[in-house]
């Protein structure tokens, strides 16, 4: 007995079910024209029979196509097809958050850590509800729309706290879409470790953190400082105490003796005047061991300003005053720590002796900056330079050079030198402030003092004061 | 003639044997022998190092001149600490000489103790003269101070000395105040160069 079609194409050229009304309509990529297919949801009974020669389906002359099937014959009217025009109505029917079901309200908020959230919406269409389509998107999350899908529900997982709006539009079985659609608008609200408190606080403790791991690394080379200083100072002591015990001891001994025997040889004698020069000597040299035991270039509070000790260095080495010599300090003079005064000195002396013995050159200037950072030492002729080889070679102690690079590193300070043949040499010693000053060691005043200096500076006008000897 | 260095008595004894008025009558190298070898010989004149191996030779002063308080001492020493030289002459000492004087002055100034005089050089008193109005450290600030000396932190310092870290401090602060030392490195310098401490 035949049968009429009467389900509608779907006007999406879905291929759906087992049996197609034409077998000639199938093959729509060659056609050029879409197929529409049938099955026994559209009533549609057996399968079509396909025996050629003999066609299975015909047109009457009213337009109806006839169609030999297993089940019987079925006739459709093309003129007359049905189209479902009523687009569905879409609802959200419930929130599921970790088990919990909860009616969906405007405004809806989530307990904080919901991990599982399950969306459940229906889309009312009577001709062929399981034709219905859904497509969903997650405001806040999905970045396009999901679907088409035919599933009712929608999972998500561990969504972040914060506001969404669930969006679901659905189509009925003739693909006509319900824009509109249905809206749940909810919020997951952030537990206590998610919310800006607890990360500004969180970030706040690792700042924290931080900085005491920080100030306490400082601290502690602080006090490997101290302890270096202290260290050299019990150093210092014992070689001052050994000088004293033989070399001092024994000289003055030695010197009184001289002098009683000077005395037993007659004025005139040739032998005298040697021996009263070798007395000379003598002297002289027990009162530099005096005075190196003393530590009166270290803590003499006269030569207390390196500027002005340096600046004595010439006259000290007697040298001819061939060469111009500035001493010329820059910034606000701050007070050293003795033990770096010391070895700044030093390491400037050693320079100068260079520069006075062996540079040749007609100026000579050492220039003491005083920066917020560091202490810097730059002691430059326009001699006749070292020569590089001198430099590359094991032949540095001839300079001192190797002498002020030890000095310089054991107080923590860089050492630099430039030098070419004709033109010259400068040699940089920069201590870093931490180092350098007195009191900078404390962490806490030293980041004051150097906010200080950098605003200071400003307005510290470069004040340079010339030191000749 | 007390010194513990064997080449600096041979030197002193040197000096003394090349004039004619000077003999000298005994020797000794550390404190309780220059005490017992005092009432043995009862010399005219004493010298005195400074520092002795058992007790520092203001002691010995101090020790000898409460027995016999008509001694007439010299004090020798290297250096020309103010702080010493003052202690030395508050013990009762008659002088203050250094080794580093040229042989002639050291016997004037032998001779002129001998005479009933007191001699201090010029440049002890110079030294002397620059400290007059400093404070003096205490006894308990001096121990500590040797102890920086050392090379000892506060912490080993508290231990040594049965007080606490915080004492340590205060003693430290006060000591910087009254040597006007910016810090612990400087204090020492200044305390080794008054001769508040020695070597």
């Amino acid at each position: 007995m035949a049968r009429r079609c009467r389900a509608p194409p779907s006007g999406r050229s879905a291929r759906r079910g087992t049996a197609a009304c034409g077998s000639a309509w199938d093959r729509e990529g060659s056609a050029g024209y879409a197929g529409v297919s049938f099955d026994a949801g559209d009533g549609l009974r057996g399968l079509p029979r396909q025996r050629e020669p003999f066609p299975t389906a015909a047109r009457d002359a009213d337009g109806k196509l006839w169609f030999a099937t297993t089940g019987g014959i079925a006739v459709i009217d093309p003129r007359r097809w049905p189209v479902n025009v009523v687009p569905p109505p879409v609802v959200i029917e419930e929130v599921v958050a970790d088990d919990r079901e909860l009616r969906p309200a405007a405004g809806l908020e989530l307990p904080p850590n919901t991990r599982n959230l399950k969306l459940r919406f229906a889309a009312l269409s009577l001709t062929a509800p399981e034709r219905v389509r859904f497509r969903y998107r997650l405001d806040g999350y999905d970045d396009d729309w999901h679907g088409p899908v035919g599933a009712r529900t929608v999972s998500y997982t561990n969504l972040p706290p914060r506001s969404y709006r669930f969006r679901v539009v659905a189509c009925n079985n003739d693909g006509l879409w319900n824009d509109v659609g249905a809206t749940q608008g909810f919020a997951i609200l952030p537990a206590f470790h998610q919310t800006r408190t607890f990360q500004a606080l969180w970030l706040a403790v690792i700042v924290v953190l931080a900085w005491t791991a920080y100030r306490w690394r400082v601290r502690q080379l602080a006090a490997r400082l101290d302890l270096q200083f202290e260290e050299r100072l019990a150093e210092r002591t014992r070689i001052a105490r050994e000088l004293h015990d033989t070399l001092l001891q024994g000289f003055l001994s030695a010197s009184m003796q001289l002098n009683v025997a000077i005395g037993e040889i007659p004025t005139e004698a040739v032998t005298r005047s040697r021996l009263d020069y070798v007395q000379q000597l003598m002297a002289r040299v027990i009162e530099e061991a005096r005075g190196a035991l003393r530590g009166l270039r270290s803590s003499d509070r006269a030569a207390d300003d390196l500027g002005q000790s340096l600046s004595r260095v010439r006259g000290e080495l007697g040298d001819p005053e061939t060469a111009s010599f500035h001493v010329i300090a820059e910034g606000q003079v701050r007070p050293l720590r003795p033990i770096i005064r010391d070895e700044v000195y030093r390491i400037g002396r050693e320079a100068l002796v260079n520069a006075f013995r062996h540079s040749g050159a007609r100026n000579i200037e050492v220039a003491l900056e005083y920066r917020s950072r560091q202490l810097r030492l730059l002691v430059r002729d326009d001699g006749k330079g070292v020569d590089p080889e001198v430099l590359q070679s094991g032949r540095e102690g001839h300079w001192g050079l190797s002498g002020m690079r030890e000095r310089a590193e054991a107080i923590g300070a860089r050492l630099r030198l430039w030098s070419r043949s004709g033109f010259g040499t400068e040699v940089e010693l920069a201590v870093p402030s931490r180092i350098a000053f007195e009191g900078d060691a404390a962490p806490g005043r030293w980041w004051r003092i150097s906010l200080f200096a950098k605003r200071g500076r400003r307005g510290d006008r470069r004040h340079a004061s010339e030191m000749n000897d | 003639m007390v010194d513990d260095h064997p080449l600096m008595r041979e030197g002193i004894a040197a000096i003394l044997r090349s004039q004619p008025d000077t003999e000298l009558v005994a020797d000794a190298a550390t404190g309780r022998e220059a005490i017992m070898r005092f009432g043995q010989h009862r010399p005219d004149v004493t010298l005195m190092d400074v520092r002795l191996p058992d007790m520092s030779g203001i002691d010995a002063v101090i020790a000898i001149r409460s027995e016999f308080p008509e001694a007439r001492i010299v004090m020798l020493s290297t250096f020309e600490g103010d702080v010493e030289i003052q202690r030395a002459l508050r013990a009762g000492a008659r002088g203050y000489l250094l080794k580093s004087l040229p042989p002639a002055q050291i016997v004037g100034c032998i001779r002129d103790v001998h005479a009933g005089k007191k001699c201090i050089p010029s440049e002890v008193a110079a030294r002397l003269a620059e400290h007059l109005s400093d404070d003096e450290l205490s006894s308990r600030e001096i121990e500590v101070l040797q102890q920086v000396a050392a090379g000892h932190r506060n912490r080993d310092i508290a231990g040594q000395l049965y007080i606490t870290e915080e004492t340590v401090k205060v003693h430290v602060k006060h000591i910087m105040e009254k040597l006007g030392a910016r810090d612990r490195t400087e204090a020492v310098a200044i305390a080794l160069r008054r001769g508040v401490i020695h070597y």
